[in-house]
């Protein structure tokens, strides 16, 4: 009786600590893996914190960029059309019969036509609800309009872009436009924009005007800067920016961002 | 001498209990309660023991287990949320199986005899019900500061006590015999260890929940 006693409370005894031990393994484990669990909530939170200041922070420059070019624009068209309209009226006022006031109300009314347009393009709620088609063809028209060069578009069906990316990527398409005005020398300029397989879609500017040697004119700090600002503001949007240039060969900027079809809910249509 | 330790680590849990929880307005408050048929039911079998020398104290556990099975079941309903259909399956399944085993142990065992078969299997359940809790818990999006949230201090002290004391419950009876031929009090070791561990981890989770209550209402 005695060794079956002694065994019964040895076995008792262990098996208890082999209990307690297994709870403390389990417990131990809960511990562990809810840390692992936290770390990885607070990185994301970080990711997250970084992300939002940094869309802020391309927000500003898009801001910034779009304030730039509303004052070129106010200056160089509206501001020379009113310029313009003064002098004619000051002229009528001295001889009428030296300028019509079918003149004056004509210029007086392009730049109120300017003015409408800009104020338009500004207003970023105005833009979330254009289409991506509506957008290009607006932009195609005005480039037209201005006669600097020919403009063409080309927007396949069914493209949606999320809301939270329009603003950013019709503002960069704007600045390539602009680009092409300005820097180019091109004579035509061709919008489109195509899904370029099942899960991107791609937003291209090709204009055939001198072009440039792309590798060397990211080195140079002046012109990098903007390459490289569109770079980090496609990399947030989690897209592709894509610059192909060399003299003479005129030069195509292709936006590419990942494309969901189930973002219909969240977006207009076009 | 150490039929005495169990009721006083009871009392204090009570008395933290009180401290603790006796303005908060939730379900935590139970536990006062709970503590209290706790302490009258080992103050008085002990004083049975001791004071009148009676040799069966059994038929006042026997009285109380049906309360602490409600209480428990009633803390996992609570903390696992019933609305959930596996925890309300396993709740609802574990109330039916461990009265039933309950009841026929009374029947058949008779009053004076614990019912010592449904608390192994209580045991059992309490242990099952304690790891979905840390499953669904683990399962969560969000974390929690697990070294300051109380019911994983409850649950820890119900996770030690139930596992640790299962193996006294399979061996009842051999330790039963052990106690009153060789005078070895085993069983009652082990129970003051398990409950010594339980009630501390329920006065700190008093404590976590009274901090917290604080300084949400502040």
């Amino acid at each position: 009786m005695q060794v079956s006693v002694s065994n019964i409370i040895i076995i008792i005894t262990v098996l208890t600590v082999i209990s307690l031990i297994m709870v403390s393994a389990l417990l131990a484990f809960v511990v562990v893996y809810n840390k692992k669990k936290r770390t990885h909530f607070v990185e994301k939170a970080m990711l997250q914190r970084s992300f939002k200041e940094q869309m802020l922070q391309s927000q500003i420059e898009i801001q910034e960029i779009t304030f730039s070019n509303l004052s070129s624009e106010i200056h160089d068209h509206v501001g020379q059309l009113l310029s313009l309209a003064s002098v004619q009226l000051n002229i009528w006022e001295n001889d009428p019969k030296k300028v019509s006031t079918t003149d004056i109300k004509e210029n007086v009314g392009i730049a109120l036509n300017e003015l409408r347009y800009l104020a338009r393009n500004i207003n970023g709620e105005h833009l979330k609800k254009v289409s991506l088609k509506a957008f290009l063809e607006s932009q195609c028209e005005k480039v037209n309009k201005s006669g600097i060069l020919r403009c063409a578009v080309q927007v396949a069906q069914g493209i949606v872009l999320p809301q939270e990316q329009k603003i950013i990527l019709f503002r960069m398409v704007q600045e390539c436009i602009q680009n092409s005005l300005k820097h180019a020398g091109a004579t035509s300029l061709y919008l489109s924009a195509y899904i370029t397989d099942a899960q991107n879609v791609s937003i291209e500017v090709r204009d055939d005007g001198k072009g440039f040697e792309a590798e060397t004119f990211n080195t140079t700090a002046q012109n990098g800067l903007g390459l490289k600002t569109m770079e980090h503001r496609m990399a947030l949007l989690k897209g592709v920016f894509d610059l192909r240039s060399a003299p003479g060969d005129g030069t195509t900027i292709t936006l590419t961002i990942p494309y969901e079809r189930n973002i219909h809910q969240n977006s207009d249509s076009g | 001498m150490f039929l005495i330790v169990n009721p006083i680590i009871e009392l204090l849990a009570l008395i933290a209990s009180i401290i603790f929880l006796s303005k908060d307005r939730t379900w935590w408050r139970y536990f006062i309660y709970y503590l209290a048929v706790v302490v009258l039911t080992e103050g008085s079998a002990t004083y049975l023991i001791i004071v009148e020398g009676v040799k069966t104290n059994n038929w006042i556990f026997n009285l109380y287990l049906p309360l602490q099975y409600i209480f428990y079941f009633y803390l996992f309903k609570n903390l696992l949320g019933f609305k959930r259909s596996i925890a309300k399956r396993v709740i609802i399944a574990g109330i039916c199986l461990i009265f039933l085993v309950y009841a026929l142990e009374i029947y058949s065992d008779g009053f004076s005899q614990l019912a010592y078969r449904s608390i192994a299997w209580s045991n059992i359940w309490f242990f099952i019900l304690c790891c979905l809790y840390f499953f669904l818990l683990l399962k969560r999006e969000d974390y929690f500061s697990l070294g300051t949230y109380p019911p994983f201090w409850i649950l820890s002290g119900i996770l030690f006590h139930a596992l640790g004391s299962t193996m006294t419950l399979i061996f009842y009876q051999s330790l039963i015999e052990i106690y009153y031929t060789y005078k070895l009090p085993l069983k009652q070791v082990i129970y003051i260890f398990l409950n010594f561990i339980m009630y501390s981890f329920w006065i700190y989770a008093f404590l976590c929940r009274y901090q917290s209550r604080i300084s949400s209402s502040s």
